[in-house]
């Protein structure tokens, strides 16, 4: 996978929110398993959603099977997130799979970024992958002031 | 790792205590999760072996002279042809297959789908797991897009496509990325890395050969018959307390075999698949660029220990075929 600076990930989610995950439900879908995230919006940094959203991702558990994906955004349910989305088939998924997604403490501080799902990443040409970056603040991740 | 290697004969006090130690898993499986104490690791069956898999006709879209499917097979054949081991993936055949899916079928895909803009991975691997972690069906979702393959070694032209098959069948087998690994000063990767290092081969970098590290993860994972393989086993601790995450890494200079683990979180580790040899040893922290989100699986915790200071120890581990050296009690501060 290759790694997105913080400037791709910014201009390639259509939408930037802050929000916490309520429930974490699994689904399968045209053979799939998948993951659904309800995420309680508690900011929006870009675009336009609703107070309430679902973040999709691929892999899953039902029953006693796992579909384990390298990569995906791994949530939980109570998890304090801020996330880069983009809109597949209106569903939004996270831009570039686990970069898009950034765990927050209870202050609402970066704490890290997400999980690779054991994805490698291939640096960007131009910079350092976002979440190999050492500085992490929301507010360096959204850009100064917002992305809006 | 050339810095290990100058590193090593400079050792510190070393600490040698024989204790009894619980199993743990060497190497750097896909551990992915703890079930009533047990560690869940993704594995194929050795029954399964070896494995069919079907794969999009034509491969690649970015090579047409037929080499692409040389060079898919003999990423197949790396990782089956590795002596003393029953790990085997082969080519049923070419038919129109959908990664992802389950439907019994482990599909490696090609896609050129516009729906993959943007989207920038190489390839992802899908597992379809049950409780113990047993693999029932594997994809692979080749992004056949943006990337750009070659088979031309050494090609600015694009990513070698062998390199990053035979990355992508390790994972398929059950492997995790492996912190084992480091930079020349311009910054490509080390030569002697392991195949299964977390970070990816760029542009013009090759690792088409299995090193030490990745034979005897695979060894230790599906050992054929009859074969016997020396390991190395022992407790990581700080101020008394185990150490979650370290990584335990031996050595043999005469023969150049790095072979690397990391501990659990009761600070065991156990090195697995060596080849008989005389081992230093030494424990080192995660760090940048491999911080523990790059390994994946239940080292993404948060109680990760990455902050102690890196030790060489100046003990030599003499193993002969076959034999286990376990209870070592190395302390870190």
């Amino acid at each position: 996978m290759r790694g997105l600076t913080v400037g791709q990930l910014r201009s390639r989610a259509e939408v930037i929110v802050e929000g916490k995950v309520v429930d974490v439900r699994t689904v399968r879908a045209d053979g799939r398993i998948e993951t659904i995230a309800i995420v309680r919006v508690r900011q929006v940094h870009k675009g336009e959603v609703g107070r309430r959203i679902q973040v999709r991702a691929l892999g899953g558990a039902i029953r006693d099977r796992r579909m384990v994906v390298e990569g995906a955004p791994n949530f939980a349910k109570g998890d304090a997130v801020l996330l880069f989305l983009y809109s597949d088939e209106g569903l939004w998924r996270a831009v570039g799979m686990f970069q898009g997604v950034w765990h927050l403490d209870s202050e609402g501080i970066v704490a890290r970024a997400s999980d690779s799902g054991g994805a490698s990443l291939l640096q960007p040409a131009n910079g350092n992958a976002a979440v190999d970056q050492p500085e992490r603040s929301v507010a360096w991740l959204i850009g100064r002031g917002g992305a809006r | 790792m050339k810095r290990l290697v100058r590193s090593l004969p400079v050792g510190l006090a070393a600490v040698f205590v024989a204790v009894a130690v619980s199993p743990a898993p060497g190497y750097v499986p896909n551990t992915i999760d703890f079930v009533d104490g047990e560690a869940v690791i993704t594995h194929w069956a050795i029954s399964d072996f070896p494995i069919p898999v079907r794969v999009t006709p034509g491969l690649t879209t970015d090579i047409n002279d037929g080499s692409d499917r040389s060079a898919f097979e003999s990423a197949l054949a790396t990782w089956s042809n590795v002596g003393g081991s029953s790990a085997g993936v082969f080519l049923e055949r070419e038919q129109d297959v959908e990664a992802g899916v389950v439907d019994g079928i482990n599909a490696i895909e090609f896609s050129n789908d516009p729906a993959l803009d943007g989207s920038q991975f190489v390839a992802i691997t899908f597992m379809l797991i049950n409780g113990d972690g047993r693999i029932i069906e594997a994809d692979m979702l080749v992004n056949d897009r943006e990337i750009g393959f070659t088979t031309s070694a050494r090609s600015n032209a694009g990513l070698d496509f062998e390199t990053a098959m035979v990355k992508e069948f390790g994972s398929f087998l059950g492997l995790a990325n492996s912190p084992l690994g480091g930079f020349e000063s311009d910054q490509t990767i080390d030569e002697t890395s392991a195949v299964m290092y977390a970070l990816a081969r760029g542009i013009g970098e090759t690792a088409r050969a299995l090193r030490a590290d990745d034979v005897a993860g695979i060894h230790a994972m599906y050992p054929a018959p009859g074969a016997s393989f020396a390991s190395i086993s022992g407790t990581i601790t700080r101020a008394g307390n185990p150490v979650f995450g370290a990584h335990v890494v031996v050595h043999d200079p005469i023969a150049d075999v790095l072979v690397g683990a990391l501990t659990l979180p009761d600070g065991t580790f156990r090195i697995d698949g060596l080849p008989a040899g005389r081992y230093l040893m030494e424990v080192l922290p995660l760090t940048a660029p491999v911080v523990p989100a790059r390994i994946g699986g239940i080292y993404t915790r948060d109680d990760v220990d990455t902050t102690f200071q890196r030790k060489f120890f100046d003990v030599t581990v003499r193993l002969g075929a076959g034999q286990n050296a376990s209870g070592f009690n190395l302390e870190v501060s």
